[in-house]
């Protein structure tokens, strides 16, 4: 009994009398609400052409912040995210689409309220993505990352398959625009805010604003949680996992699963953006492996398992290629098809982004700014005593 | 030579076809020899092994991969110069050759990642896999058969059908 006591009264020692709000959280939520509000702001302010520029950020961030937690969190290589894109966009347009399309075969389309398809969207992707868990179980590293892109193939096959689903490569089939409680997320009707008047890209910029915060909340969540940790002990040492408790085939399943639901989600936003879903002609399409490894390229750049830094990935390598289409005439880039187009020095852009993360930073832009959030904690620290300890990494984001 | 195809009874070959056969199977053939019977083919079978233990032994860990990427990408130059010409591709060089790399992948996994052997049946298993079904199924399917003979390959054996599988210690 007295070791019990003697216990909680160290316990009660050590740590500190009263937990008073660091300035460090309070500025870091200060931070992201600013953030939040300008983006919120911003349909005020800029041209639907940007704020399509975007939108198409925003898809790639939500597909990122997947792609991160599988590969940097749970450590299994995936090439398979653009297939997971071509089903969520898949499902999105049976579920909420009509059979009839003019101009067009038989086509299947379920007819259910676009909020319930999109919900059922994510849940096939994620479906899909528990699947694939035996070969994922089974496999690790680079063995793993070429299983996963039979599935791209597979994807691209099936595209042009299954016209009655897709709608064909020809022609794809046209997506139920979203809607919410009756509200259109198109150019149906007319509202204006404080005299702007909100159309389709303004409408959708909100509806993709809420997609992306709910998505890096939940990953967010995830990471920090036990599940989480389950996924970092796996992606460290399986047998020590295992010896821990963790189911490590349940662990790997698992991510394997959200990440191909974020990847549906993700496509769900392709979809809408396109207002178009078209399986690809070409291996080199909106489904296609270049896709993959642009997905791979923003979760490198942003710094492998970091979700903040996944969305900065995604404004790097799909902010790049349509910022420099809106300013191609600015730029003197010519004919947006010439050769030397803006997608082609884009790819340019993320390649050297790559190269320099591996050789310079294997942590990532996320590495960069822990370091700097390090330097300036420490500046306006008073106490010199832990300048020798360096800060803690957030709980989600401790790579060893 | 000429752009006349040759007959061999009941087969007809184009002259590059031919070709390539014959570079191909030098090129394994002194790939195999290499590999077992020089250093530096040992050096990096020892690397491919464990890369620890390698250098600890004094293999130069940066030459051995070096000279690794050199022959990857003079190979890969051997079978470009094979791809561009027309009896292969149809049409040369185009946007999406590249495309083609993928095609080795699945050859490099079905025989096993550490395995030259393997590299070789695997490109077999691919080249067949991929030709009957073009025959026999259809095209657009051909490119899918090839990923999904890699995929069941996989479930069996998850290191390829002459891989060394991997042991972890605990």
């Amino acid at each position: 009994m007295s070791d019990v006591s003697d216990v909680s009264t160290a316990v009660r020692a050590t740590t500190p009398p009263a937990p008073r709000p660091r300035a460090g959280t309070l500025v870091r939520v200060g931070g992201w609400l600013v953030l939040l509000l300008v983006l919120s702001g911003l349909p005020f302010v800029v041209g639907p052409g940007l704020l399509s520029a975007g939108q198409y950020v925003m898809i790639g961030a939500v597909g990122a912040i997947g792609l991160t937690l599988v590969i940097g969190q749970a450590g299994q290589l995936s090439l398979a995210h653009a297939f997971f894109l071509l089903v969520g966009g898949t499902s999105y347009a049976v579920l909420a689409g009509e059979t009839e399309q003019a101009g067009s075969e038989y086509i299947v389309g379920l007819g259910l309220p676009p909020l319930l398809a999109l919900v059922g969207a994510v849940v096939i992707s994620a479906l899909a993505g528990f699947a694939f868990a035996p070969v994922a179980g089974r496999l690790t590293g680079i063995y793993l990352g070429v299983a996963s892109l039979a599935l791209v193939f597979l994807g691209f096959y099936l595209g042009q398959a299954l016209p009655m689903l897709t709608g064909g490569a020809a022609s794809g089939r046209n997506p139920e625009p979203f809607s919410l409680f009756g509200f259109a997320f198109s150019n149906e009707g007319y509202l204006a805010v404080l005299g702007v008047p909100f159309r389709a890209p303004e409408r959708l910029w909100y509806l993709f604003l809420a997609f992306t915060v709910i998505a890096f909340l939940l990953a967010r969540g995830a990471v920090r949680s036990r599940v989480g940790r389950a996924w970092r002990a796996v992606r460290d040492h399986e047998a020590a996992a295992a010896v821990m408790g963790v189911d490590v085939l349940r662990a790997k399943a698992g991510a394997f699963a959200v990440s191909a639901a974020y990847a549906g989600l993700s496509g769900v936003m392709v979809t809408l953006w396109l207002g178009l879903l078209k399986p690809d002609e070409s291996e080199f399409g909106t489904y296609g492996l270049n896709t993959s490894i642009a997905f791979l390229a923003m979760a490198i750049i942003g710094g492998l398992g970091s979700i903040p830094g996944a969305v900065v990935g995604a404004l790097i390598v799909y902010g790049t290629p349509q910022v420099l289409t809106l300013f191609a005439d600015e730029l003197g880039l010519g004919d947006t098809l010439a050769g030397f187009s803006p997608t082609v020095i884009s790819l340019y852009v993320y390649g050297i982004a790559v190269i320099a993360v591996v050789l310079f930073e294997p942590g990532g832009l996320a590495a960069i700014g822990r370091r700097i959030a390090g330097l300036s904690a420490r500046r306006t620290r008073s106490d010199p005593a832990p300048a020798t300890t360096p800060r803690p990494a957030p709980p989600g984001e401790d790579r060893s | 030579m000429g752009r006349r195809p040759i007959q061999l009874g009941a087969v007809t070959l184009f002259s590059t076809q031919l070709v390539a056969l014959v570079v191909g199977l030098v090129l394994i053939t002194a790939f195999f020899v290499a590999f077992r019977f020089t250093d530096w083919g040992i050096a990096m079978r020892a690397q491919a092994e464990n890369r620890e233990a390698a250098a600890l032994m004094g293999i130069r860990s940066s030459r051995v991969t070096a000279t690794a990427w050199l022959v990857a990408g003079a190979l890969a130059a051997v079978a470009v110069m094979f791809i561009v010409t027309q009896d292969f591709s149809g049409t040369g060089l185009s946007r999406s050759t590249h495309a083609i790399a993928f095609a080795a992948f699945p050859a490099a996994i079905i025989g096993g990642l550490d395995s030259t052997a393997g590299a070789v049946v695997g490109g077999v298993i691919v080249g067949l896999t991929q030709a009957l079904t073009e025959v026999y199924v259809s095209i657009p399917f051909a490119k899918v058969a090839v990923f999904l003979v890699m995929l069941v390959v996989l479930v069996v054996r998850p290191a390829g059908l002459f891989g060394t599988r991997e042991l972890s210690r605990v």
